[in-house]
Formats: C-alpha cells, structure tokens, sequence
C-alpha cells in the first residue's frame, strides 16, 4: 500500500482534526491550537491546510459546522463532530494504531 | 460558500490578531503577523477552492460507476432502453447526416456565399434561360459583380480514330473559372481574348475525362482534339475536385461555337443559359438585387417585344442547388423527431417503473444526508449514460441507414456523395444524447425529489406517490400514441398520394416506350440531309420486327419537363391580334414526326395526324391540344382556324388531340401545339419507339444497327424507356413516402411497445386488486375487459388527440399530396382502426396475464 507523503499527511491531519473535535465544538484556530497542544507542538497546522481539511471533512459528512460567537465576541465558524464523524474517529484510530504496531515491530526486527 | 469562506478567513484572521496582541504585539505589529501565519488569504482560498473542484470530479466520476453499476444490475431493462433510445438516435443521427451535406454544408467553392444564380421568370414560368444579348447588357450595365459568366448544356460529338462518340459538355463565358474561382490542375483557363468567334478553338478538360479517356496522357494539354468537326486545343485539365455541374466532360466557349449573326445571338433566343456571377466584396444579395431590377427595367423599356415581362431572379448558387430539396429534408427531420420522442416517452416510462421501485434507495440516500441535488444529479448522470449508451449504437445503426439512403435517393438529390457521418454530425449525436438523456431522465428525477424520506421509509417502499407517477405514465403514453398517430396519418397521406398518382392517367401511355437520343448535328449540317436521314431512319425502323410504331421529337418527351417554347398568335374572329409586349401567348412546342400520337397513344379528339409528306415537306400545318382549342375558340370549331408562331406564316390546324399532364403534378399542363418535323428540322432528335414486347432491351441493338447502317457517325446516347425516365420524375416522392412509411411503422412499433410496457406494469401493481376481485367472484372474462378498457381509454385518448392535431397540421403537406385532400377521410378511418386493433395487440399478453393472478398470493402480497 503506497502512500504518497502528502496523502499520508493528510491523512493524519484528518485524524488529528476529527481527534481535537472530540470533546466539545471548536472553531478553526481553536483546532489549530488544540492540534498543537495535543501533538506537544511536533504540529502546527497552517490555514492553508487546515481550511481544506476542514472542508474536505465536512462534506464527507463528518463534521458539521454553525456560526456562533467565539470568546471574544467575535464570529466564528465553529465546527462539531457528527455521529458518522465519530465512527470514523473511533475507525481511523484503530487503523493507525495497528499501522504504528506495525511498523515499530518492522523495525525492532533484525 | 465563497462568501462564507472568506468570512470564515476573515474571523480566524481577527481572532489570531486578539491572540497577538495578547502576547504584547502592538495591534498593527499583530495583524502583519498574523497575515504572515496565514499565508496568504487568496492561497487559502485557492485550496480550498482546488480541494472542492477535486471532490466535485470524484463525485461525478462516482456517479458514473454507480450508474454503470446500476444498469448492469437490470440487464433486461438497460437492453431494452437502450435498444429503444437507438432507434431514435440512429435514425435522427442518419437523417441529420444528409441534412448536412445537402443543406448546411458550405459549397465547395472559395467564399462560396458570394456565389449567386441568376435567371429570369416570366409568366408562370419560374426560370428560364437567358438570352446572350441581354447577358452582355448585364454585363456591362451591373457594378455589384466581380465577374458574370453564363454556363449551359451542350451535347458535342468528338470524332477521334474515325470514331464518334457523344461527350458532355459546358459551353461558358471567358470568366467562368473567374467566377467559381476555380484553378486548373495543368495548363491554364480560358482569357477574355479568346473569346471570340474565330479565335483558334480551345478547350478546358475535365480531371475524369482526362483519365478515362486519354489514359492522364501528361502531354495532352497543348494537343488538339476534334470536337464537332472543329480542331480544339486542350489548354488545361480541372481537378477533380471541380464538381461544379456535373462536372462535365469538358468545356468550350460560346463565342467560339455559336457564329455572330446566327440566332444564337437574337435577343429573343434564350440560348445562352443560366447566368453565375460573384458578387464584389461588400455587396449584399439585396444589393446586387436592386441593381438588377433597375437594369430590368432599363432593358425592358428599350426592348419591349423581347424583354416585356421579364422579371429577374437572383439567388445564391446554394439557394439554386438546394433550394428545392429543403422541404422534402425538413419534413423527413421534423418526421424522424416525433420516432425520438415517441422513444423518449417509452424510456421516461421505463424508468418511471424503475424510480418507484427505487424509491427506498433514494430515501435513505437523503435520510443520510446525501442531499437532494446529490441524488437528483445522480439520477440524472445514470439516464445521461443510458443515452450515451444509445447513442453509440445509434451511430452503428445510423452509418448502415446512411449507406441505405444514399444507395436509394433519388439521382437528383443534390450534394449526395458527400453524406458522411463527419464531425459536424458526430457533434450533432452527442449534442441530441445529452438533452434525450436529461429530457427523460427529468421525469424520475422529479420524483426523487418529490419523495418525503419518514412516508417511504415507513411504508416500506409503495405510496401515494405510486399513483402519481400512474398519472404521469398515463400521460406519456396518450402523448406517444398521439405522435405515432400524426406520423401514421402523414404516411398515410403520403402513400395514397403514390398510388394515386400510378393510377393517374397524364394523357398518353408510357409501356413499352423506348427513347434514345441522337446527335445528329455533326453528321448532316444542313436541313434537307436532316430530312432525309430522318425519313431514312424512320423507314428502316417500321420494318422492324417487335416495332409497334416510331417517331421523332424534339426532346419534350411527355410526361417530362418541358423545355421548348414558342410564342403564339392565334386566328380569332378572321384576325390576329395586335402584340401587346409583354403579353405573347407562351405554349408548350413539340415539334414531332407523324406516328407520334400512335407511338404515345395520346388520343386524337378530333381531325387527324399528320401524313409523312407534310412532316417530310415542313407543311403549313400543326395538331393543338384540347385546351389550345377551348381557350380560343370555346364553340369547338378551332379545326380549320390558323395560329402564326415563329414567323407571319399562318399554320392550319388540322387536329386536336387530348391534354397531356406533367406526370405526378397535379395541375394542367400546359398548352401545346405539335408542329412538323420538317418545318424546323433539329440537329439532335429524340427516338421514340412502341415495341410489341415487353422486355424493350434486346430491340436496343436492333434499333442501333439501324441508325448505324445509314450513317455509322452519329452518337446515340441516353437509352432508356420512357417509363424509367418518368419513374426517375417521381423518384423524390416515392422516397419521402418510403421514408415516411418507415418511420410511421417505427412509431407505431414504440407506440405498441410503450402500451404493452406500460401495461405489464399496471398488473403488476394491481395485482393485489385483481386477487381481490377474482377471489371475490369475478370471472377471468371480467378482469380481461378490465384490463382491456384500461388500454383502449389510453389508446384512445391518444388517438383523439393524435387526430386532431393531425387534422391541423396536414395542411402543410398539401403542396406534397396528389390526389388527396390534406384531410382525407378515408386515411383518418383506417389508421383510427389499425391504432385500436394495435393497441388491443399490445395489451393482449398483458391482460391475459392478470385473469392468471392467484388469488390467495395476490392478497398475500403487501
């Protein structure tokens, strides 16, 4: 199974994204900047790729968006994980976890 | 959405500002340092905008797949649509084909449009040729032309080896290549100084000529050829791409074989033909019309016995080849568009069945979230894919009736040989796929969105909206029906018409008529040894064997058009009148030897025919037709009485004979006189022959030795029987009506097909309804008729409305119909009984189908 660097990419930023929506909506520098917090800074998504993820995963129906005000009462796009969202939370999880056993016990061996 | 992105953009960028200024920044420092991080508000939005372009194509693409998917899975079904869509494609895409060629293709000439025919119309004679005189007057009068030139017929015989042979030929005007623009392969065309009489003759070749007659010898052009006795030197070969008129074997110029002085160049002889002229750069149609109205005029004022009542016509040289044919095209195109949507009822029906029983699947499609538009486009792609699969075995069915057609137009169709399935028409195929394929596909499509997804998926499956798609279904059908009626009607029509006209009688009698030409302009130069081979020859023929009778004419064979004229001045009251310009009695001539009217069995009302010394003698006398005799003198005393034609000479009429019709027109003739062959004895005569058997060929050689034995140069060319001359008259006609019969019966085919589908499917769905009836006592025979009048209500709904629209629309084909009024009873009566008889054919199965329901799995049924 061939990935190219980039799919591989965003195929972790989809999963980081639809991660940081977990909890509770947040509108799109607050996953940003839950992106950073939960990956210890290693990631620090760019608009530029963040607002495509965004997109991308709102129409495959994942997420869910509504305008509301943010803290400084400012508007804001916030987005919600939808129930398919989840699903796809818990799958994608699972697949990635099985990849990184995968591949850390390719590399213990000799 | 691009509003909503850019608001979105907007907001992160200010909440990324606030959180700068949190951490100290001033608020300008802030903001560029947010902008920074951003990275670009327009890249932003460039990939978003990339990454939504990317999805869109997926989607589609997935559409496709699941629509690819979806019609495998109903073979049964996709086979019989696309079948259906096929047919009406192909036949569009066959019909279009010639369309093109013949009507909207450019003319193979450089800047063709510029191109224009000129002739002129006098009386009721819409065309005729033009006469030398007036052509230079043109000529030199007009500023709108870039160069004039006139083009016409001429039948030459070219003697090489002792040998004479009949060749086609153009006799034009020194600036006839000028016109067409057209440039030789080898040598040059003709210069404006050769044109004249006594200038060394010179002659253009045509590319074919040169090939099968002088084998492409490259050293023929400066050679001379001897054409009608006269050296020519062939100074050029056109390419065969030249089709202008034929094209013909070759062309001379007029000045060079007409002698000035001769009557070649009167102002009443109309010999120089058709005039063809290229407008100047600039100048409009209307233009150059205008112009030549004034000159019209001009000239009829100066030379009022000559010209009075001359009227101009110029058209575009396309408008002259085309112009008739485009009625008889548009009405076939407008005929095969009814078959295509008469197809796309049936497919709309076929998949109305199908959306019902798919109506879950879309449910939960946008109980999912998939959006209406999703599924409707989805709905939309899968009916564009089935019409694109119809379409490409259209094509295959198209190009075999493309070869179908050319191989069984008529001759004269113009333009035939370039009819190809070309990209014009292939662009024409895919354009009609895509709007068939929407069109139908409109019709579920709708109903996808009419679909509230809680009511189906509650029901699992079957709703009221059954019913209103029952309703649509109905209407489709009655809609088919009503089409297929139209085009039932109009073949109808069509097909007495040919009858008819078989059974018509135009005044003589064409069994068993052989005619042939002879050239004899070479061989006898002068009048009486014309004579005299015409008595020899006719001599020779009557001792035959399987030679009923003989005769020769000028070429106005009846039946066909006519091409001699004359003016008249009849006797009346002891006087003849004085000439009013304008106003000269114009009739048909013949101009024929005695045996004539036996030969042509056209009855002699009264007086009799000629004897042979008064043809051989050119005596004073004619034979008229009864119309001649009643319009002049209505009391029917015309024998005796003189008419003064050519010259002050007053001819006797010694004869009446019976009215003779254009074969397959309708109206009159018109008027006629027949005059003796030796009064005005012709350099290229038509045989006539009645032979005693009706296989006419083995007689040809027969008749040929004859000719031969009394002089072995004189060309013989067009043989062939008066019927098959007549036959290739109504050529058109017989192929519009075999045309239309054809797609009458396809509609008629799609028609059954809709019904019985449309049907089937009814028991299907009432089958609960029948168990119910059946169980509760009703006899096999019941649920028959039920079923029965359920079709019958149909068809005759579509029947009505099929009448009445046929009754308002066959007022167009009037000016196609012979025989027959545009509302001929008769036509209505029979295909009313043959559309029920049908009907009850297709819905026959069907029916039979519901009296076999099982009660008790009928009420098991939900």
């Amino acid at each position: 199974m061939k990935k190219k660097k980039v799919d591989l990419l965003q195929g972790t930023l989809d999963l980081l994204v639809l991660k940081a929506l977990a909890l509770e909506p947040l509108h799109g520098l607050g996953v940003s900047r839950r992106i950073e917090q939960m990956t210890k800074g290693t990631f620090q998504v760019k608009p530029g790729s963040l607002f495509p993820a965004l997109h991308r995963l709102e129409e495959a129906g994942w997420l869910q968006s509504s305008w509301g005000d943010s803290e400084n009462n400012r508007r804001a796009k916030f987005y919600r994980l939808t129930k398919a969202g989840q699903q796809q939370l818990e799958t994608e999880t699972e697949d990635w976890q099985r990849i990184a056993l995968a591949i850390s016990s390719a590399l213990k061996a000799t | 959405m691009e509003q909503e992105m850019a608001e979105e953009i907007d907001a992160y960028l200010e909440m990324l500002t606030d959180a700068k200024i949190k951490e100290g920044l001033n608020p300008t420092a802030a903001r560029r340092a947010a902008l920074i991080e951003l990275g670009g508000v327009e890249q932003v939005k460039e990939q978003v905008r990339e990454i939504r372009m990317g999805q869109t194509f997926e989607t589609i693409w997935q559409d496709l797949r699941y629509g690819a998917r979806m019609l495998l899975k109903h073979p049964g079904f996709t086979l019989i649509a696309v079948l259906t869509l096929a047919l009406g494609i192909g036949a569009n895409t066959a019909i279009f084909s010639v369309v093109n060629a013949v009507l909207l293709r450019p003319l193979p000439y450089p800047e063709s449009d510029r191109l224009v025919w000129l002739t002129e119309r006098h009386e009721e004679i819409p065309s005729r040729w033009v006469s030398f005189a007036n052509f230079l007057d043109w000529q030199s009068r007009s500023q709108s032309f870039e160069a004039l030139a006139t083009i016409r017929g001429w039948q030459m015989t070219m003697t090489a080896d002792g040998e004479a042979q009949s060749v086609n030929a153009r006799m034009v005007t020194a600036d006839y290549f000028r016109v067409m623009r057209a440039k030789p392969l080898y040598g040059r065309d003709f210069q404006s100084d050769e044109d004249r009489f006594g200038a060394p003759g010179v002659t253009v070749i045509s590319q074919d000529f040169w090939q099968t007659q002088f084998g492409g010898d490259p050293e023929l052009v400066g050679r001379t050829i001897i054409l009608n006795k006269q050296p020519f030197k062939v100074i050029g070969v056109m390419p065969k791409e030249f089709q202008h008129q034929g094209p013909p074997a070759l062309w001379v110029l007029i000045d060079q074989v007409a002698e000035p002085g001769s009557g070649w160049f009167q102002r009443d002889n109309r010999m120089a033909g058709n005039v063809i002229a290229r407008l100047k750069p600039g100048v409009t149609l209307e233009q150059g019309r205008a112009e030549m109205k004034a000159i019209e005029q001009q000239l009829i004022s100066e030379h009022p016995m000559t010209n009075g009542g001359n009227v101009i016509r110029m058209i575009t040289l396309q408008e002259s080849i085309v112009g008739d044919t485009r009625q008889s095209l548009l009405l076939l195109f407008a005929a095969v568009g009814l078959v295509l949507a008469i197809a796309c009822a049936n497919v709309a029906n076929l998949l109305l069945a199908r959306a019902v029983s798919r109506q879950q699947e879309f449910a939960i499609r946008v109980a999912l979230g998939a959006g209406r538009w999703r599924v409707l486009r989805q709905v939309l792609v899968e009916s564009v894919l089935l019409a694109l699969l119809g379409g490409a075995l259209g094509l295959l069915l198209a190009r075999w009736g493309v070869d179908l057609l050319v191989r069984f137009a008529p001759e004269d169709l113009p333009r035939l040989s370039g009819v190809t399935i070309g990209w014009p028409v292939l662009t024409f195929t895919l354009g009609l796929c895509v709007l068939t394929g929407i069109a139908f596909g409109l019709t579920p499509a709708w109903q996808v969105t009419k679909t509230k997804p809680q009511e189906i998926l509650k029901e699992g499956g079957r709703s009221a909206s059954d019913k209103r798609s029952g309703g649509l279904r109905s209407a489709f059908i009655v809609a088919e029906v009503a089409l297929a009626v139209v085009l039932l009607v109009g073949a109808g029509l069509f097909i007495k018409s040919l009858a008819r006209l078989f059974a018509s009688d135009a005044g003589f009698n064409a069994q068993n008529v052989l005619t042939m030409e002879l050239l004899l302009r070479e061989a006898y130069p002068s009048r009486p040894q014309l004579k005299e081979f015409n008595r020899q020859l006719l001599e020779g023929l009557h001792g035959l064997p399987g030679v009923e009778a003989a005769c020769l004419l000028n070429d106005d064979l009846p039946g066909l058009e006519a091409s001699w004229q004359t003016d008249i001045n009849p006797e009346i009251n002891g006087a003849y009148q004085t000439i009013n310009p304008g106003e000269l009695i114009n009739v048909d001539w013949g101009i024929i030897t005695a045996d004539y009217f036996k030969t042509l069995r056209i009855p002699i009302k009264q007086g009799r025919d000629f004897t042979p010394q008064e043809v051989l003698q050119g005596t004073a006398v004619m034979l008229v037709d009864e119309q001649l005799a009643r319009k002049f003198w209505p009391k029917g005393d015309a024998l005796g009485k003189h008419i003064k034609y050519d010259s002050a000479t007053p001819i006797e009429i010694i004869g009446i004979v019976g009215n003779v019709r254009a074969y397959g027109n309708e109206a009159l003739g018109r008027i006629k006189i027949y005059t003796p062959f030796g009064r005005s004895p012709l350099p290229r005569v038509t045989l006539a022959v009645r032979t005693t058997s009706v296989d006419a060929t083995n007689l040809v050689s027969a008749i040929k030795s004859e000719v031969q034995a009394i002089n072995p140069n004189v060309p013989i060319s067009e043989v062939a029987t008066l019927e098959n001359r007549l036959a290739r008259t109504i050529a058109p006609r017989r192929f519009n009506t075999w045309l239309l019969g054809l797609f009458a019966a396809i509609a008629l085919l799609l028609a059954a097909i809709g019904i019985y589908g449309v049907m089937s499917y009814t028991v299907t769905q009432r089958t609960r309804e029948i168990g119910i009836r059946l169980a509760l006592g009703a006899q096999p025979g019941d649920v028959m008729r039920l079923m029965l009048t359920h079709s019958l209500r149909l068809a005759l709904g579509g029947l009505t409305l099929g009448m009445i629209a046929s009754f308002v629309l066959t007022r167009w084909l009037k000016s196609w119909l012979f025989g027959v009024s545009a509302t001929d009873p008769l036509t209505f009566i029979v295909i009313s009984l043959l559309l029920i008889l049908v009907a009850l054919l297709a819905c026959f199965v069907p029916a039979r189908r519901a009296t076999k329901v099982d009660p008790m799995i009928a009420l098991r049924q939900g």
